[in-house]
């Protein structure tokens, strides 16, 4: 029964919903040239006629255009939506391409490093090694070290349960926290930095800072985390560990606030202040009266901003000064390098989005409109001919063929990545899990692209048949037919 | 009609080539056509009438020899020159109509006259005077597939006077229309050629149209055989160089 429901909305309601906007855009373009028609009429009074005239002629050139692709709505109708559904799959892969590339390039200047355990995976580090590696890298020369209030951060991962009992782990009852200093969230999250966020979105991340700093057990979560996990801001939860990592802590957390709409990449996150982990590790210490396992080997991962490649070796190269960081020795890679490691497992369906499907949607694209344009061609070879008989110029029957389809490539290429862009953006993205991104958004980019793109596979597509329209010969069309 | 010829056709050949074969369709042809006449072009099929029209009306260049319209020789023309030499001075009328089914009767009378340097105002004076003239004035906003046969080729001679052209020439007109039907664009055809005094040459295979002419040729492949000025046969072997 869901399955029929489905398939009726893909099939009927889902071309008509697309449809509308197209016919909407045609009967606002009709009505623009009729407008601009009667008012270059007026306008255009007291030119010369030569002038006025060619200005006229315009708008009269784009309503015969207009009624042209309204003549076979059908056909026009289907072009636009295959051209749409393509520019669509287009806009997805491309979306995901760039924001891995981003995530993957390296930025030329202030860049993010990452500092590791050298030969372990997942990396451990010892807490003494926060005090240690922020003051190697303030300690650079000037112009190289960082701010030890504002370049670096610390990560651990703290897998938890809202259900003391392992086997009873479930999405709804997991949270899988970053465990840090709050202040980095202002200043080292990647997205979340305060001059790139909206300024409402950044008085929201500033006020949960606050919030975590007045209330260790202050936790940040996702709206969306917040849903599947059914709690609302200012609950109070107890939290247990995984057993097989921080064993027998747990935490009593509040939830103080949420990550902006915006940044949508950190759904399924959420952030533990590390102050409460330290806490939750020396309580364990003082009741049971022995370390805890995870004590000191908690940090898992140290960033650390730096100006630039140079800072980076200098780091690097004070990290191996024998004796310094020993149990366990790091090492240290940009973190885009980090990411692109990651990526490399995924290096074949990304190679294969970016340089097999995206040509061959775009091929299909072209033979489409080509498809369409030439059959609406051959059916009207007369009309071109009596066009030319009347004098109209071979380039000016070229315009109204090439104009058909650009209008209908433009519009479909256009609505599609304007709907992608404020519709899958507002609906959080897409969920596309690759490496440990979930979600990529539609880049503002594609607003014009989409547009773009529709017209060159629409020239590329009518550039034949628009050709042999002008070329008609009107002596043959009409020794034919007589 | 003393004047100087307003069509003058000389020493005209024509031919196509189809793969390796040539066929000739118009054989050393001489006709002049005087203002205002109203000239009738028979001959069976295949002889060459749309190939000679066509060719008066430069839609196609002659293989060899000249024509010359008004002052003007369009056998000399290049294509574009040819183009808006149409615009401005021949008027056409097709058997079949062929106007733009998206267009109403008045945007397609009204097509000739975009390519030309007018006002809007002049622009409009025009398009309504000649659908005034076909009887049409209360169908300017109807599209072809809303009017009747004899309907559409009234609209169809607007669209080929509304430049107030030098020259019409109509490829069986009333070809495709019931006799009641044609009268009527026989009609109008002879109101344009008095009141206005237009030159019109007609193709057609109906005499009862033919009669309508002042003047008839008959073709026959590719020579003319006969030139006759109002019923008075006259062989075209004795007809002037
Ligand atoms: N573009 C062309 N290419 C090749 N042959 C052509 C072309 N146009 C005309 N012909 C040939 O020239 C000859 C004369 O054709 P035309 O159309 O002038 O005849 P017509 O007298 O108008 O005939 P109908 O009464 O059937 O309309 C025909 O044999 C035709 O096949
Ligand atoms: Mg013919």
């Amino acid at each position: 029964m869901k399955i029929v429901l489905v398939l009726f909305l893909v099939l009927f309601v889902g071309p008509f919903v697309l449809l509308l906007p197209f016919f909407g855009m045609l009967g606002a373009m009709e009505l623009c040239a009729r407008v601009g028609g009667r008012l270059s009429e007026s306008l255009t009074a007291t030119l010369p006629p030569k002038f006025g005239a060619a200005v006229i002629a315009i708008p009269k050139f784009a309503i015969i255009i207009l009624k042209s692709i309204r003549r076979n709505l059908l056909r026009s109708s289907l072009s636009y939506l295959a051209v749409f559904v393509m520019v669509l799959v287009i806009t997805g892969i491309w979306s995901i391409l760039t924001f891995l590339d981003a995530a993957t390039s390296a930025k030329a200047a202030n860049f993010k490093a990452l500092v590791t355990d050298k030969f372990q995976i997942p990396s451990q580090m010892p807490p003494s090694y926060i005090g240690e590696l922020t003051r190697e890298a303030a300690n650079l020369p000037a112009g190289m070290r960082a701010d030890p209030a504002k370049d670096v951060m610390t990560w651990s991962f703290v897998g938890t349960s809202l259900d003391p009992d392992p086997s009873k782990r479930s999405q709804e009852n997991m949270i899988i926290f970053f465990s840090m200093d709050p202040r980095g969230l202002l200043n080292m999250m990647d997205d979340l930095e305060q001059d790139r966020l909206s300024p409402a979105d950044a008085k929201q991340m500033r006020e949960n800072v606050a919030a975590m700093q007045t209330n260790i057990k202050g936790i940040v979560l996702s709206e969306e985390k917040l849903r599947t996990i059914n709690r609302k801001v200012g609950d109070r939860l107890k939290v247990y560990c995984f057993p097989g990592q921080y064993k027998d802590i747990e935490f009593d957390v509040e939830i103080v606030g949420t990550f902006p709409r915006s940044a949508g990449r950190y759904d399924g996150s959420a952030i533990l202040n590390l102050e409460y982990l330290q806490k939750s590790l020396d309580a364990y210490e003082r009741k049971t009266g022995k370390q805890h396992p995870m004590s000191n080997r908690y940090i898992n991962l140290f960033w650390v901003r730096v100006p630039n490649e140079d800072a980076m070796r200098a780091l690097a190269e004070s990290l191996d000064k024998p004796g310094r960081f020993s149990t366990p020795p790091v090492k240290i890679e940009r973190g885009s390098s980090a990411v692109s490691s990651f990526l490399d497992a995924y290096k074949d369906i990304i190679a294969g989005m970016r340089y097999l499907l995206v040509p061959a949607i775009v091929a299909v694209m072209i033979l489409v409109i080509a498809n369409a344009i030439s059959i609406s061609v051959r059916e009207r070879r007369p009309e071109m001919a009596v066009l030319k008989v009347l004098g109209f110029q071979p380039w000016q029957v070229l315009i109204l063929i090439l104009g058909e389809a650009l209008i209908v490539g433009v519009l479909a290429g256009g609505l599609c990545t304007t709907l992608a862009y404020y519709g899958v953006n507002a609906r959080g993205g897409i969920q596309f899990p690759i490496a440990f991104f979930g979600k990529f958004f539609i880049p503002v980019e594609s607003l014009w692209w989409g547009p773009v793109l529709g017209a060159i596979a629409a020239i590329a597509g009518s550039v034949v048949p628009a050709w042999s329209a002008r070329s008609v010969r009107v002596s043959e069309v009409f020794a034919k037919i007589a | 009609m003393t004047n100087k010829p307003i069509v003058q056709v000389r020493d005209l050949y024509k031919s196509f080539t189809r793969g390796a074969e040539k066929i000739e369709v118009l054989t050393d042809l001489n006709v002049d056509v005087a203002e205002g006449e109203f000239l009738a072009l028979m001959g069976p099929s295949g002889s060459g009438k749309t190939t000679l029209l066509n060719l008066i009306a430069g839609l196609d260049q002659p293989t060899s020899g000249k024509i010359l319209v008004g002052d003007q020789e369009i056998s000399a023309m290049t294509e574009s020159q040819l183009a808006r030499w149409r615009t401005r001075h021949v008027g056409f009328v097709f058997q079949f109509y062929h106007l733009l089914p998206v267009l109403t009767a008045y945007e397609n009378v009204e097509l000739p006259l975009l390519l030309m340097p007018l006002t809007a105002a002049e622009r409009k004076r025009q398009v309504l005077n000649a659908l005034e003239l076909v009887q049409l004035s209360n169908r300017l906003s109807h599209r072809p597939g809303m009017l009747s046969g004899g309907q559409q080729q009234r609209v169809g001679i607007a669209r080929a006077i509304v430049t107030d052209p030098t020259l019409i020439v109509a490829d069986e007109p009333t070809g495709d229309l019931d006799s009641k039907s044609a009268n009527e664009i026989l009609s109008l055809l002879d109101l344009l050629r008095e009141s206005l005094n237009k030159t019109i040459i007609m193709v057609t295979h109906d005499p009862h149209a033919a009669e309508r002419a002042q003047r008839l040729l008959h073709l026959e492949k590719g020579r003319l055989v006969m030139d006759s000025t109002q019923g008075e046969p006259r062989p075209t072997v004795a007809f002037p160089r």
